[in-house]
């Protein structure tokens, strides 16, 4: 299997400042914002959020939002839990992904499954910010404005462009968290995922990581 | 000619076998075909309908949100994407009934691209944008429903109505030997089903549908 079925992953999060839509230009010294982001995400232990998904498509006049929250505890715990439209729950600890909703619930284990490894090391890699050193399987652009830092990713490997033309993500400057992802589809339909009412390093239970 | 006369009359008697069973099962007598059209459902273009999704085929499960808009009278477009937000496929559907060609894929992941599954899903998703310009040759009944039938090449589509109703609530899929597959519609509201249940006989494949309000 390919890193085009990965499923888009939990950064740090934002704050609560609202986003600055002003002109991105190209960021001076990316090298410094990587070396940054990458220290900046070493001395974060845990995270905790909100989030609000809004997925936009071509034949519908508004977007379809989806609300939750989300829990991220080093090295891979990563609990994603959808409340609204309805519930909807994955949950990532060690080399395993736990996906459940009202009437159904499964475990995979990303060590025999490669698309499930794949998924896990992309998500990861976005958390740790190690993911910016991927340019076998991305291009990358850096951007900048007074206060975010926004990078473009475009994909490589065509089974992935074929899912995804471009992955944007957004870093507030102030403490080099993401505070928003979109994904974008050929064909232009695209994903938006905000973070809010963020907590880094609150002590969260290993409990909050088990499957069930 | 002696082979070919042979085989229709062996077809004919099986046609025949089969209605004698469906309606032997169902407890029906032929009755007057009523002047009917389908009801359509998913009609109003001004809207999308939103339904929470669970597809079942095999071992594999696959949910997520199914977004159904009506493109025009005879188009439906039908989007499926997981709750992350990734699409599964896209899909554009007319009446498989009444068109050669009913559907055109504009997406589907690649786990789910080979022909068959995508033939099979186009005709379960085309069941569901059914519209008025298809016609009933015969219609049973018995005392609590009416069943209105379409033929189609080796199948037959009963369309059963429970009395006074307006609207369809279940279709029955039938071949000539056994029933394929089954779908029931609850709770029309606003030219739409609340729920969705299609069911396949002899393949392990479900749908089931449940409609999200936004």
């Amino acid at each position: 299997m390919n890193i085009k079925n990965i499923f888009i992953l939990f950064f740090v999060i934002a704050s609560n400042t609202a986003h600055s839509q002003s002109t991105f230009t190209q960021m001076k010294n990316y090298d410094e914002f990587k070396l940054k982001l990458k220290e900046a995400t070493k001395t974060t232990n845990s995270v905790e959020s909100d989030f609000t998904q809004n997925k936009n498509l071509s034949i519908l006049a508004k977007p379809i939002i989806s609300k939750g929250k989300f829990w991220y505890k080093k090295e891979k715990q990563v609990r994603w839990e959808y409340t609204e439209p309805y519930l909807y729950l994955i949950v990532i600890k060690d080399s395993k992904l736990f996906i459940k909703d009202k009437n159904n619930q499964k475990q995979y284990d990303t060590q025999s499954n490669k698309m499930f490894q794949q998924l896990n090391d992309f998500l990861i890699g976005c958390i740790n910010g190690e993911i910016l050193n991927n340019t076998k399987d991305f291009d990358l652009t850096f951007k900048e404005n007074e206060l975010l830092y926004y990078v473009v990713l475009i994909p490589k490997v065509q089974k992935m462009k074929q899912m995804l033309s471009e992955i944007n993500i957004y870093f507030d400057k102030k403490d080099y968290s993401v505070s928003k992802l979109k994904m974008v589809e050929q064909g232009g339909d695209y994903t938006v995922i905000e973070f809010f009412n963020k907590k880094l390093n609150a002590n969260i239970s290993d409990e909050k990581f088990n499957f069930n | 000619m002696k082979n070919l006369i042979l085989i229709s009359i062996f077809g004919i008697l099986l046609n025949s076998c089969t209605l004698i069973f469906f309606n032997s099962k169902n407890n029906v007598h032929k009755v007057t075909l009523p002047v009917k059209n389908i009801n359509s459902y998913f009609t109003n273009s001004d809207s999308a309908y939103l339904y929470q999704t669970e597809i079942r085929f095999m071992k594999n499960y696959y949910s997520g949100l199914m977004v159904i808009k009506s493109q025009s009278d005879s188009v439906k477009r039908m989007v499926f994407i997981t709750e992350m937000g990734i699409k599964i496929f896209d899909i554009e559907i007319k009446n498989p009934l009444i068109n050669k060609k009913y559907y055109t894929v504009n997406y589907i992941i690649e786990p789910m691209s080979r022909k068959m599954i995508v033939k099979t899903l186009a005709n379960d998703l085309g069941m569901l944008c059914q519209n008025g310009n298809v016609k009933f040759i015969d219609a049973y009944a018995n005392d609590e429903k009416t069943f209105l039938r379409i033929k189609n090449h080796c199948k037959s589509y009963y369309y059963i109505y429970g009395m006074n109703e307006k609207n369809y609530n279940e279709i029955i899929v039938n071949s000539m030997f056994k029933q394929k597959s089954d779908i029931n519609f609850f709770e029309v509201n606003n030219f739409a089903p609340d729920s969705i249940k299609l069911k396949h006989n002899g393949l392990n494949l479900n749908y089931v549908f449940r409609r999200i309000k936004q």
